[in-house]
């Protein structure tokens, strides 16, 4: 293999990646947008889906995609759950200036609770889906001479881009998705206009807990999980938000590529940049990929405090 | 048609509105003026719900609307064009009107009261793809009234539509404004600072002052008065 073709390799390695964050990032920015909330279970609840996909694979042996659609009820419920229980308690009871601290440290006890239970169920092992298991969507990867593409990646791909589309059609299309956009720009207008503000919120908690167990299943058809996984997930989610710009669904995506890009970069490159100035480092800890990512937000926000797209504050 | 009886509105604890009381008739121009601070925009936001009154009622057709949820009193037929527009600014224009269709029987008439507000404003016509935050502050202020007749309102709150327009954009909009109401039978509550012109299309006129109604009466006797003239018009 080359140099150009390995920075290939790289490189596409990184697309599918920066894919998977992106689907990260669409539920959060969405909670984000409608209601203020930084929502630190979404990672959390994305490994549901992770584990639920996996249980019905292996535990039952059900068709993939089936055990990709099966679970979308589960989690309408666990958004009507989270809002219910988490989300509408803590606006009603603290002050509105506090409300986003609140709901921020709520949300993070209820991942810590989701981790414990997916603990309890599937163990602290390290896991990977069984590709026996994906059946006919295990296919053969596509090969160009030396550089090739999983087609378990292009799956998971496929999944994060499908997600955005479908939620992008939601929200430009449908009038539901018109009063979402609504009582994110301007919650007092949307509501002397009409819109149920209560009722808006729960349905977008949903529709973020949807998009959080497709980013857990899009992650686990390449990379292997464990349940305290879902932290470094939720950070690269908040990264690829912040990046892209909030309320910009394309700068998020694009947010997305540059972190999973750079990151695959530095990993394949920086091994034989630091061994040329110290001849025993020849292998990088894993962990220098979220130093990387975390470089790279620092940077950005320091250029544009905004993001990539966004629209200021 | 409106009437607000004796309302106590307070932020926190400052009192805002104290025993304010005024009516609107169907088919007037009842128009609100007072300096800043004297809690015209108060008296709005209470009558749409924003704030809830400490003591005193709402009442709009003969219901009281204590237990209208916020977001119902469009329902009922009023309208509301709130201080600095409120615009939807990352919205297009047409789903900024769209949204101002959102109650279950103005959506039904959507396209025909699309072409109504399209007939009144072409302006917004010919911008219907544009994003709402990039329009000209003229045509923002004819999109908020025009998103505001999309529910078919019985009655409409104008809060200071003129505020930061040019002279002859006022001029328009007043226009509009007195057409909405001759041929359309729109009733209005006005909020102005533009107080020598609003009393000349205004029928009735409440001024407030602190957050006491100070004065009140016909329009054409109002701009006779001694008071009036120092206070609000600077004569």
């Amino acid at each position: 293999m080359t140099t150009v073709e390995m920075l290939i390799q790289t490189i596409i390695n990184g697309i599918l990646l920066g894919g998977i964050y992106a689907c990260f990032g669409i539920g959060l920015s969405l909670l984000w947008g409608v209601m203020r909330v930084g929502n630190f279970a979404h990672g959390a609840i994305a490994f549901i889906g992770t584990y639920l996909f996996y249980g019905l694979l292996t535990s039952f042996g059900i068709d993939p995609i089936l055990s990709m659609l099966l679970p979308i009820p589960l989690f309408l419920v666990i958004g009507v759950i989270l809002y219910r229980l988490i989300l509408n308690p803590v606006y009603i009871r603290v002050r509105p200036e506090d409300f986003e601290m609140s709901a921020m440290l709520s949300t993070f006890g209820l991942a810590l609770a989701i981790e414990s239970i997916l603990s309890l169920k599937w163990g602290t092992d390290i896991l990977t889906i069984p590709s026996s298991s994906l059946k006919y969507l295990r296919g053969t990867s596509i090969t160009f001479g030396p550089i090739f593409i999983t087609s378990q990646g292009l799956l998971s791909l496929s999944l994060a881009v499908s997600s955005m589309v479908l939620l992008h059609l939601f929200l430009t299309k449908t009038y539901l998705g018109l009063a979402i956009r609504a009582v994110s720009q301007n919650r007092e207008m949307a509501r002397a206009l009409g819109a149920n503000i209560q009722n808006i919120w729960l349905l977008a908690t949903g529709i973020a807990c949807i998009l959080a167990s497709m980013a857990g299943i899009a992650m686990s058809l390449t990379y292997a999980f464990y349940p305290q996984g879902y932290i470094i997930w939720n950070i690269k989610a908040f990264i690829v938000v912040t990046l892209g710009g909030l309320g910009s669904m394309v700068g998020m995506f694009l947010g997305g590529l540059i972190l999973g890009i750079s990151e695959n970069l530095a990993m394949t490159l920086l091994p034989s940049f630091f061994s040329s100035f110290f001849p025993h480092i020849n292998v990088l800890p894993l962990g220098f990929r979220d130093v990387t990512a975390l470089l790279i937000f620092l940077i950005i926000l320091l250029i544009r405090p905004q993001g990539l797209l966004g629209r200021g504050s | 048609m409106l009437n607000v009886h004796e309302i106590n509105v307070f932020y926190g604890q400052f009192q805002a509105l104290w025993n304010v009381s005024l009516d609107v008739q169907k088919g007037e121009i009842v128009a609100l003026i007072g300096s800043n601070g004297a809690g015209k925009t108060t008296t709005l936001k209470t009558i749409m719900k924003i704030l809830t009154p400490r003591s005193g009622y709402i009442e709009f057709e003969g219901e009281r609307l204590d237990n209208v949820p916020p977001h119902l009193i469009v329902e009922k037929g009023i309208s509301y064009v709130p201080q600095g527009r409120g615009l939807f600014p990352y919205m297009s224009v047409l789903d900024n009107l769209k949204m101002g269709a959102y109650t279950q029987h103005a959506r039904k008439k959507l396209e025909e009261n699309l072409e109504h507000v399209f007939s009144l404003f072409p302006v917004l016509k010919e911008r219907k793809k544009q994003l709402a935050g990039t329009l000209s502050g003229g045509e923002q202020q004819m999109l908020s009234i025009g998103r505001a007749l999309m529910s078919n309102p019985k009655l409409l709150l104008l809060d200071e539509p003129s505020e930061g327009l040019a002279p002859i954009i006022v001029q328009k909009l007043f226009e509009v404004i007195i057409r909405l109401n001759k041929e359309e039978g729109v009733t209005i509550l006005l909020v102005e600072q533009n107080v020598h012109r609003t009393l000349e299309i205004a029928d009735r006129a409440y001024c407030l002052e602190a957050g006491r109604v100070r004065l009140s009466g016909r329009c054409s006797d109002l701009i006779e008065n001694e008071l009036v003239k120092k206070v609000y018009m600077g004569i």
